[in-house]
């Protein structure tokens, strides 16, 4: 069998589904209006959509499982004093996550030089994929040591990227947004982001070759 | 270290593990209660004043490093931007916001059937909380605890807020939250109170 998914696959697969994320922006843009016209409570609807998502795409930036509530609940309190400004000219998912792209952003600029990493327990549901299986006798190593093990390589692979290579990595192959997605929350050209995921994943081969021979 | 029978793993599948990296349940909760927390704390703000704004500092550091600085100094000493601190002597889930009111005491105003007037503060038997109200909003109809807190001093007024107050329909951004509470201590039907300005 065959382990090895292509992302542009499944980028493919989900473009055939492209009606579902257009309703999903309907049902968000009436929330969001709500919550321009002074309903308090309507926020709470986005914050529940949104947490795990928002959560994780900050998680994956910082790997520190506590900066990352912290800059999570940042982020949304940016989204709910400045939802008056927002117009609708993207979606609110793609706002939502550039806010919370910038503010993680800042928050690994800042402090550069102090870093601490706490990653969460990978889940059950993992420990029984057919990668863990397949690492597992690849590397005869005990599942529960393995996926440590590989926790730690994957997390030091990604933060020897630079934050913005890093940051379309996460959007890309953790999150499953698009290459205009991704661009749209990033601020630059589909291009760019091509070429940073191109370079990023040449970065990520090379610290990860163990692992993939 | 792999042999010709093994299925390849892609570098696409090992990123994919991370979505695995999930925190648990009880994670939520804590998330939940401190979120609402700080989106209390930003309702009371209300607004960024436009003086504090990043852009504001950011063309007057442009135009003159010498009055930004000046600036600077005049809004530390002026400014009661402080409002929102949490107090370790209240109950975990609540927010104190409060600064010390200036004389007369009570800048709150005070509507009975539509007319204005101002609340004299009244003096405190004890330390602790004088005057407790009860909260409803009209939108939906919950109860909330209010309390007005009173210090040693009659005129350093706190307010505490548990975070339910949350459903006070107030219009995001607007500068002050409007929270109509009824209090038979004060003989009152209900109370505006202005966090920022007469907080």
């Amino acid at each position: 069998m065959m382990m090895a998914v292509s992302g542009s696959i499944e980028r493919d697969a989900s473009a055939e589904l492209a009606s579902e994320p257009i309703r999903e922006a309907d049902v968000d843009a009436v929330y969001v209006e709500r919550v321009q016209s002074g309903d308090v409570a309507a926020f709470d609807f986005l914050v529940s959509k949104y947490r795990e998502r928002l959560f994780s795409i900050v998680y994956n930036l910082t790997s520190n499982r506590e900066d990352a509530a912290d800059l999570t609940q940042e982020s949304f309190i940016k989204a709910f004093r400045s939802i008056k400004r927002f117009q609708g000219k993207s979606s609110f998912f793609t706002w939502l996550y550039r806010i919370a792209v910038n503010t993680s952003l800042s928050h690994l600029k800042r402090n550069r030089y102090r870093r601490f990493f706490s990653l969460e327990n990978i889940n059950d549901e993992a420990s029984s994929s057919e990668i863990v299986e397949a690492l597992s006798v690849k590397t005869r190593t005990e599942k529960g040591a393995m996926i440590s093990e590989l926790q730690e390589r994957l997390n030091d692979a990604l933060q020897k990227l630079s934050p913005k290579h890093r940051t379309v990595v996460v959007l890309f192959e953790i999150e499953g947004l698009s290459h205009q997605e991704i661009s749209e929350i990033m601020g630059c050209s589909v291009g760019t982001v091509r070429s940073r995921l191109h370079y990023a994943k040449q970065q990520l081969q090379a610290y990860l070759q163990d692992y993939l021979k | 270290m792999a042999n010709m029978s093994e299925p390849p793993v892609s570098l696409e599948d090992l990123l994919k593990l991370k979505r695995h990296e999930r925190p648990q349940g009880e994670f939520w909760d804590s998330f939940e209660r401190d979120f609402q927390r700080r989106r209390l704390r930003a309702l009371m703000e209300g607004g960024e004043p436009r003086l504090m704004s990043a852009g504001f500092w950011w063309r007057l550091v442009k135009w003159s490093p010498i009055t930004a600085g000046a600036v600077a100094v005049l809004a530390v000493f002026v400014s009661p931007i402080s409002l929102s601190v949490m107090d370790p002597d209240f109950e975990d889930n609540a927010l104190v916001a409060g600064m010390d009111v200036m004389p007369p005491v009570a800048a709150t105003a005070l509507s009975e059937g539509g007319a204005q007037r101002t609340v004299e503060a009244q003096p405190s038997p004890e330390r602790g909380t004088p005057y407790v109200a009860s909260l409803s909003t009209p939108l939906q109809s919950r109860f909330i605890r209010d309390e007005l807190a009173t210090q040693e001093e009659p005129r350093n007024f706190r307010r505490v807020l548990s975070s339910a107050s949350l459903s006070v329909p107030a219009a995001v951004g607007s500068r002050y939250v409007a929270d109509p509470l009824t209090t038979g201590r004060m003989e009152a039907t209900s109370v505006v109170m202005r966090p920022r300005s007469h907080f």
